[in-house]
Formats: C-alpha cells, structure tokens, sequence
C-alpha cells in the first residue's frame, strides 16, 4: 500500500489556513451572539479578541473548536481579561482544575457567567 | 455548541467513551448538597477493582454535567464505568458497562442517587442524619470479611466489598448471615444480640457497637407503627431476656398460621410490659424485631377491640410472619416483598475508627478549635511524587525539630503498591524562622523511606529504613512494556545482595550527612538509641529480627538476635528503670517485648503489653517515648509491609504494668511528643467521612489529658512536632485512600492556642 508522505512545511501551511478559517468562524460567532458589544469595536479588536483566545488555549488546555468558543463567551460575557480580573476570582477555581475536561469546565463556566450577567441585569458586559 | 463533535469521536480507527453525570435534584430534601465534583472511575471489574482511570466530572445547576471525552483507545475493550460524588452525598446507581470498538463513540449516562450520610458511613454522632426510628436494619455478619479487611477498607469502597458479600449471602439462602436489630434514635439500637452468650442478652446498644458492619435499612411507611415499635422495643429491651441461639428454630415454619396469630396477640397483650413478654425467657435477633412490630400492630387493634381473639389479628404486610420461627433471611425477604408497606432506604456501614480501649475513654472538654489559624508551609516531596499513586510517598512518616529546623520523613519502603519501594528520599527541613523550605532538599536519603529522626547524644540519627543503595524500581515505569520491565528487572536482581548485605544509618555530623551502609544484612533499619555508652540499632534480616550494636558510633557492627523467624522485625527500642538501673528493650512484631542483658542477648519477656488487643499478630510499639519514667506507646498494627495504623495508645512503668490511655473521645493517637515536661499526643477522629478532626492532647501525669486544640482537615496528620511553642503537622494518608493532601506541612502558631 502506498503511503502519503506530509512534509513539515505542508503541515504548516495547512496549521495556518486552518487557524484562519477557525479565526473567521469565530468572528463571524462573536458577532452573531455579541452584536451590541461588537457594534462599539473595531473589526481588528474583535479579531484581537480571537487572538487572545488562541493564545489562552495552552494556558488554560483546551483545544476544539467548541471550547475556543466558549471561551470567547466568557471574555464577551466576563470582560477581555476576566482570567487575570480579582473581581472574577470565581471564575479561576473552575477554570484551573485540569481534574476536568475543557468542555465540563468552560461549558460550566458560560452557564455561570450567563446567570451571573442575567441576574445583574446587564447586557454583555464591556471589554 | 453541544451539535459540535470532535474529530477524535467520527475517527474509524479508534473508539471514544464519553460520559454525562446526572443528579435529578428533586430527589434530595431541600438545602441538600448538589452534587458537585464527581470522580468517575473506569474499571476492568464492576466492584472498581482493575480501575484504569479516574475522571472527573462538574454538574451544573441542573444537576447534569456536560457530555465529556474520558477515553479513548484503538482496541476492542470492554469496561465498567461508575461515578461518585467527592461530597459522597450522590452516588452512581450501579455500575454501567460498556463494550469499545474502534469507529464506535459511545456515551454513558450516570445517575446518581442522592445519600443523606456522606459515602454510606455512620456511627452514633450523625446516624440520625439518615436513620429514623423504628427503622429496620439487616446486618450482614459474615465471616469472609475480617476485622482487619473491615478496618483497612475505607469508605465507599469498604460498602461495596461487604454489598457484594451480602448478596452472595442471600443468595446462598444461608440465615446465618444476618442479624436484625431496631434504631431507637440518637445512635442506639434495641436488638437480641450474641456474642458471648453467657451474657447476650435483648437489650439497647451504641450503634458503634457494630463498627465496620453493613446494615441495610428498610422503614416502614407507616410512622405511627414505626414509632409505637420503637417505643415497645426500649420497654422490652431492659436486658431481662436472654439471647436465643436459633440453632434448633424451625425456620421452615415461618408463615403466618394460626399459631403465629396466636403469639401475636401476646405480643400485643404484653406491648407495655417491662423486660418483655413473660413466657419468653429469651429471643433471638429477627424474632425480637417481628415481635416488637407485632406488639405494637396488635396493642392499636387491641385498644379498639379490647376481647379479639387470635385469628381476628391482622398483620401488616411485611410483618405477616410467625415470629419464633423466622429466620433473619426470612424477614429481610419479607421486607423486600412489601415493598407498599415498607421503603427500601440505604445501605450503611458503622465507621471502625476508634481507640481499641475507646469505651473506657474519658471525657474532655473541647479544646481551642484553630482550623482558622492553621497556616499551610507548603508540599515540599511533592517535588519527587508530585501524583498518582506516588501520592503516597509524600506522607510524612515523621517530623523533628533540630537546630531550627523541621525536618521531614518521607518515601515508601512497601513492596506492594501504592508507591512501592519508593526512594531514594528527598531530605526537606523547613527554615522555623521563615516558616520556608529551601530551594533544594539537604540531603538526598539513600533509602526507601525516612521513617523516624532520633536526636543522640552526638546529633540527629536517620535509621535507614530500606537501603536504596542501587536505587532499584521494581515498577514499570511509563512507556516500558512488560518484557523490556523483565529484562531490567532481571538485570538489577544482581544488585539485590548489595541491598540486602548491609543496612544504612545516616547521621548529621555538623552541616554534613554521612551515611553508613554497614549494619551486616540489616535489610531494615527501623530504629536507633544510645544505651550504656553504645549505638544500637533495631533490624530485619532474612534470619528475622536482630538488634546490631556498634561501639564506635556506627562506623562497626555486631548483631544479636531477638526473634528468629523469617518477616520477623524489630522494630522500636525504649529504656525503663528497674532496681538495677535503666534497661534496654527492644520491641518486635507479633506483639513481643525482650529485654537486653547488658551483655550480649535479648531475652524475650511473658508480659502482656497491649491491654484490651486480642490479636497481636502483626502487632508492635510504635513511637515509643519516655515520659516520667514510663514508656509512652502506640500499638501499631502492620497495614502493608511496613507501615502501620494505631490501634491504641499505653503506657508502662514496667513492661509487666502497661495500662491502656485511650484518649478523650476515642481519638486514635497517632504521634507523641515530649516537651516542657508535657506529653503531647496527635490523635485523630472522623466527625464525618471526608473530613478528619485533628486533635493534640496535652497530659503532665498520664492520669488526665486536656485538649490543646484541634482543627479540620481533609486527611490525618500523620505526624507532628513542636518548636518554640508553634505546632507543625504532616498531613498523610492509607494505601487504600490516598489523599492529594498527602505531604502538606501546616502550622499551628503560638498565638493560636493562646
């Protein structure tokens, strides 16, 4: 049987393109949920936003789509920089207990903030 | 979100085990405890035994945790996956099984069930947290489970083990299994109960009198019953009635016929009469717990037909058995089957943790409770055994002051697992002043463990406890496969002797440690002391155990020997005074004292020196220490291998006078410490099941002690120690549950206690 030799450099290029359209999706996700939020930021700083998200995968492990996801909701929800913020103290226990999976601990999370945001009665918060 | 799904999951070359816990709330009283985070366990067998994995799960508000990816595999594999909550107040309905091929990703669902008592444990402080009175309890009493087994196995896992053994039991139809008493409230039971038979008798006991026991607990849905059965059990259980041994009771007799109505009518005749009813001189467990239900289902018809007969006598359902004739398995069955009338509740175990002489514990009053003061110094072994089973390998065996310093034992000496033949051993000694370990430890110990500290004429002594010389691992280690495992082991078998040949001794001279690897085959080393100008040296060779003494402050060995057998061990030495001046005993297992005649032998002596401990078999002197010309001791009772679990605390004048000093409460004491002339004693208690009472005991006569203070914790310290008037504790855990905790130093300030 013949097998497919994939090059180093291929895989990189397919990382990158893959990593832009996920960057898309998410854009095209924050604007769709966040819409007030995202009417008052510039298209780069929604797109830094995603950004910092990637970044925060291997900080906080987590890796699929699904979880990027959330943990945009979170920022949305929570404010940009929510993981470092002392008001969110809340939020690190969940966040850092790698006895748990990434979806049960963002997923968890969102739920939370969600209620947090509704029974303060705000909107999305600010960034 | 959720109709998104991992690349991993649709792959055809691999299988995915994904799970979901669910909680249903409503199933709880109001203000229970959720669920929270819940351990699931992935195991090859259903009683969890063969546990690959642990996982775990988060459940949300709703009760319902997400869908998560636990596992992942190429091959065809087949598992049992449970859950539990870590707050043990839900648990899994039973375990699920599944069977993995690759290209098929699977989900289970977890339920869990809500208990009122965490993880099933009770004993008489929070028994009426979950029982109610006139509640029913089956008790398996088995002979496959030992006391021992019983004790060991903690928790969950203890319920599990004995569940399995009862249902074998009812299944094999065989009554002597079982016992039956009835809660009365307030953690008493009201039960014919045997034993000893020249006084078993019917009468109330401590629910901890069945201590490491399961009960299944059925309730009847009538309370009102309930509670006037409750009430005719206390009149008649007075002790009056001897206890009934069932061996000749016809239990192929046991429907409810004329005759059953007939003593029926009796019991309710007699419901009010003190001691019970006259023509019974004695009953036995299950006839005890029917009669008193029937007493009281009859005495409420008698109050409305004061002149019924037999056979106008109606029976509830459940009840509807000839009392002398019924067997436990009977009555269990019955209860089973009326399942209207009668509520299946839980099944319990009655907490084993306590004092072997607890019931002759004295009161005393609470000390200062400081959990709030209790300052955490840090995990310093958690650096070389930062998880896993090596978890255990942190417990810190002992602490000593010396020079300013704390200094920590660690390491792990036992051949099986946890953590087996940890080592060589981190030496931390935390900085009092600063209350700050060092960047890196002082001293890296070549041996298994660092057990005990002994501080000699000459400085601090480290008895080697199990030469790590050729730093041997007998383990598999991560990504070895069993043959190339093979191979090495085999290789390193010829390094064995070096091991074996000579026993360690380390000992601090100025700021450097010198280890000695010369005490003749002194595979272990458990103990040091100064006598008569000599180091002696407590040990386990292949011949059993010995005693090595050296005259030039260990640099040379002689051995004697004290008890020659194989697996024998001398463990511990202590001094005692007697009219020819101070002598010298060495303290092996199997409970056995001998005394050094000043020569060249160790005599064993006749003397009883674990009062209210029948079986001393894997028994010795653990942390002895001197206190006003006493020896101060723990009996230690073998675990795995080496280390121990307390089973009582002594003390002796001489060793033919050792007296039992069981602690206020019955706290099992776990470490001593002498100091400004006062004895301080460790002990530890479990007010619930997760969460463990640390207490220090404070004596200056042996006579009474005082509480200094206590604290909660997740876990047991395991060891503590005192300097400048501040406290420091080892938190540590068994082989059979072992604690992230393990290894943590904490500190009790001065200030605290004042």
């Amino acid at each position: 049987m013949k097998l497919w030799t994939i090059r180093k450099e291929q895989l990189a290029a397919l990382q990158v393109a893959v990593e832009r359209q996920l960057c898309d999706r998410a854009v095209a996700y924050v604007r769709r949920q966040y819409p007030q939020v995202c009417a008052a930021l510039e298209e780069r700083s929604i797109r830094a936003s995603v950004e910092t998200a990637l970044q925060k995968r291997g900080t906080y492990r987590f890796d699929s789509e699904e979880t990027l996801l959330a943990y945009l909701d979170l920022m949305y929800l929570l404010g940009f920089d929510f993981d470092r913020d002392p008001e969110k103290e809340w939020v690190r226990g969940t966040l850092t207990d790698f006895d748990l999976g990434p979806r049960t601990r963002l997923l968890l999370l969102v739920e939370e903030a969600r209620g947090r945001t509704r029974r303060a009665g705000q909107g999305a918060t600010g960034t | 979100m959720s109709d998104l799904s991992s690349v991993v999951e649709d792959c055809p070359l691999k299988w995915s085990l994904s799970a979901q816990v669910k909680a249903d709330p409503e199933k709880c009283p109001a203000g229970s405890p959720g669920p929270g985070k819940v351990r699931i366990s992935i195991a090859d067998r259903e009683d969890e035994s063969g546990t690959i994995v642990l996982r775990h799960a988060l459940a949300g508000k709703s009760g319902e945790s997400p869908v998560e990816c636990l596992l992942t595999g190429h091959e065809a594999m087949s598992y049992y996956v449970s859950a539990q909550a870590e707050n043990g107040h839900w648990v899994g309905k039973k375990a699920v099984q599944v069977s993995l091929a690759p290209g098929h990703p699977q989900t289970v669902s977890l339920e869990l069930d809500f208990r009122a008592i965490p993880h099933g444990i009770i004993d008489s402080s929070n028994a009426d947290l979950l029982l109610e009175r006139g509640d029913v309890l089956i008790k398996f009493a088995a002979q496959d489970s030992t006391f021992t087994e019983k004790v060991i196995m903690a928790g969950e896992k203890a319920v599990k083990k004995l569940s399995g053994l009862f249902h074998e039991g009812i299944k094999k139809g065989d009554p002597t299994c079982f016992h039956v008493a009835i809660y009365l409230g307030e953690g008493r039971t009201a039960e014919a109960h045997g034993g000893d038979l020249s006084t078993a008798r019917v009468g109330a006991r401590e629910i901890d009198a069945h201590a490491g026991f399961l009960f299944r607990v059925y309730r009847s849905q009538d309370r009102a019953l309930a509670e006037a059965a409750a009430k005719v059990a206390e009149t008649w259980a007075t002790g009056r009635m001897k206890y009934l041994v069932p061996a000749l009771v016809p239990f192929h007799l046991a429907s409810f016929g004329p005759q059953a109505h007939g003593e029926a009518l009796v019991f309710g005749q007699e419901s009010g009469r003190k001691g019970g009813p006259l023509r019974f001189e004695a009953m036995f467990c299950s006839q005890f717990v029917i009669a008193v239900y029937q007493a009281a289902a009859v005495a409420k018809q008698l109050r409305q037909e004061p002149g019924m007969i037999s056979t106008d006598v109606q029976m509830p359902a459940g009840l509807d058995l000839h009392a002398s004739n019924s067997s436990p398995l009977a009555f269990h069955a019955r209860l089973e089957g009326a399942s209207a009338s009668w509520r299946y509740v839980d099944e319990v175990l009655v907490r084993p943790q306590q004092d072997a002489n607890a019931q002759t514990a004295p009161r005393a009053r609470p000390g200062k409770d400081v959990t709030e003061q209790v300052q955490a110094l840090g995990n310093p072994t958690q650096k070389r055994w930062p998880s896993g089973e090596w978890i255990y390998a942190r417990n810190p065996w002992s602490l000593e002051a010396f020079e300013g310093k704390i200094y920590v034992g660690s390491g792990n000496s036992n051949n099986p697992a946890p953590a087996a033949n940890a080592g060589p051993v981190d030496l931390w000694a935390l900085d009092a002043a600063t209350g700050t370990f060092p960047e890196k430890p002082e001293y890296e110990v070549p041996d298994e463990q660092v057990d005990v500290f002994r501080i000699l004429s000459d400085g601090l002594w480290i008895p080697g406890h199990d030469s790590k010389v050729t730093a041997r691992n007998d383990s598999r280690v991560k990504g070895e496969s069993k043959y190339e495992q093979f191979k090495r082991l085999l290789k390193t078998a010829v390094t064995f002797p070096a091991d074996w040949a000579a026993g360690n001794v380390h000992h601090k001279i100025g700021s450097q440690w010198m280890t000695m690897n010369n005490i003749p085959n002194g595979i272990h080393v458990y103990d040091v002391i100064d006598f008569g100008g000599a180091l002696f040296a407590a040990i386990a060779t292949v011949m059993g155990g010995m005693v090595a003494r050296s005259n030039d402050r260990g640099h040379t060995w002689e051995v004697m020997l004290t008890k020659p057998f194989p697996y024998s061990r001398t463990r511990t030495f202590f001094v005692l005074d007697d009219d020819t001046g101070p002598r010298l005993y060495a303290a092996t297992n199997g409970g056995r004292i001998y005394r050094f005649d000043g020569r060249s032998d160790f005599a064993e002596m006749t003397v009883r020196f674990f009062p209210g401990i029948a079986d001393l078999k894997d028994v010795f002197v653990a942390r002895p220490a001197e206190y006003r010309k006493q020896v101060v001791y723990i009996a230690g009772q073998k675990i795995i291998d080496h280390d121990w679990r307390p089973l009582g605390f002594f003390a002796a004048a001489r060793p033919d006078s050792a007296r039992a000093l069981p602690l206020p409460g019955g706290a099992l004491a776990r470490d001593l410490v002498v100091h400004d002339n006062v004895l301080y004693v460790l002990a530890s208690t479990q007010p619930t099941s997760r969460s463990t009472r640390v207490h220090v005991f404070g004596t200056r006569d042996l006579q009474s002690f005082a509480e200094v203070c206590f604290f909660d914790a997740e876990t047991f310290a395991r060891s503590f120690e005192t300097l400048n008037g501040d406290f420091y504790f080892g938190l540590g855990c068994d082989p059979d549950l072992l604690q992230p905790q393990t290894g943590r130093i904490l500190k009790v300030p001065a200030s605290a206690l004042s």
